[in-house]
């Protein structure tokens, strides 16, 4: 019982070191909120992996046979940036880019009366949205402009896209929600 | 090997599944689905795990033995489940960055202006298919024309709202 509870213990070293890069988004995001944001989230990441190895070191000497001890480490280390990738993109990015929790503050805060479409598409529309993205990709270099007209700039992002559409194929065998519906 | 293969190789199990089942037949609740199905290959992979390491003796060199190894195993899973179903989202919902960036590549050499990019992403592409995610989802109900959040709704977004106060940002979207 008392080795489970050790193991127990032990297993959460990475989600430690999450909770350590959380905090620290946090902090570096209120001492300095002019730093771009992917910065900030950087810092983060970066305040983490410290702290998981200042966390790890110690237990993979004791815990770990030596031959099991650079695995333990890369299983920890797959851990933690797996958890990043899940802070980053499934739950901070949500709050900064997701449609479906920003139609939701604004849904929250006109309470219980609700709103109409037109008062939603008011407060928030796919104008707002493409200028917003736009000015990202913009900032990023990912897209730039010459005499009025976009083309893509770093094609980082683009293959990203790209994966994207693969990946939509596989699953949903379609490259675009829309495929069958086109818009408009 | 004993602490990543296993976690890998459930993850390899559940992207399996997901592909069959979703092909097959794609399920309404997408993400309580992906939950039961996550949690579900987890309990049969340590089932598996437990059952060949006696039956393969010395050549279960990969396969998790001690607490230790069980817990990193199932920590590394659920790190990768976690990882995987925020992948998953950006695969059922076409992304208006990757939409942006899909049109000016198709555009070439002519690129493409503002205005065009928002006559073709528009309130019904980006912004009402949303909403009618979040009434299919229960997390907003129609009421005599009019939206309004549910308790189920107001519990999925009070922690993004606090956490963006935390981090003294404004709305985004």
């Amino acid at each position: 019982m008392t080795a489970v509870l050790a193991a127990a213990a032990l297993g959460l070293v990475p989600f430690a070191a999450l909770l350590a890069c959380i905090v620290a988004h946090v902090l570096v995001s209120r001492a300095l909120p002019a730093l771009p944001r992917h910065r900030g989230v950087a810092v983060g990441a970066l305040a983490g992996l410290v702290a998981l190895a200042a966390l790890a070191l110690r237990p993979i000497g004791q815990a770990a046979a030596p031959g099991d001890r650079v695995w333990l480490g890369v299983a920890w280390t797959l851990t933690y940036v797996s958890l990043v990738y899940w802070y980053v993109f499934g739950f901070f990015n949500l709050g900064e880019s997701a449609r479906r929790i920003r139609l939701l503050v604004e849904l929250r805060a006109a309470g219980e009366r609700g709103l109409t479409r037109a008062e939603i598409l008011t407060a928030y529309n796919a104008r707002m949205i493409v200028d917003a993205r736009l000015g990202r990709l913009l900032a990023g270099g990912q897209v730039v402009e010459r005499d009025g007209r976009y083309f893509i700039g770093k094609p980082l992002m683009l293959c990203g896209a790209r994966a994207l559409v693969l990946l939509k194929l596989v699953f949903l065998g379609a490259p675009s929600e829309f495929a069958e519906r086109p818009p408009g | 090997m004993r602490f990543v293969a296993p976690g890998l190789l459930a993850l390899a199990v559940l992207i399996a599944a997901h592909v069959v089942i979703w092909r097959a037949r794609r399920p309404s609740g997408e993400y309580a689905a992906l939950a039961v199905l996550g949690a579900g290959v987890l309990a049969v992979a340590l089932t598996t795990f437990r059952i060949t390491a006696v039956s393969l003796g010395s050549a279960s060199g990969w396969l998790p033995r001690s607490p230790i190894e069980y817990v990193t195993a199932i920590g590394l899973y659920a790190a990768l489940f976690l990882s995987y179903v925020t992948t998953y989202s950006a695969v059922q919902a076409d992304s208006p960055t990757m939409t942006i960036l899909l049109l000016i590549e198709r555009a070439r050499a002519a690129g493409c202006t503002r205005a065009e990019l928002r006559a073709r992403l528009d309130d019904r592409v980006l912004v009402l298919p949303r909403l009618d995610d979040l009434v299919a989802g229960n997390l907003v109900r129609l009421d005599h024309g009019r939206y309004v959040v549910t308790s189920r709704g107001t519990l999925m977004i009070a922690p993004h709202i606090r956490f963006r106060r935390w981090l003294m940002m404004e709305k985004g979207g």
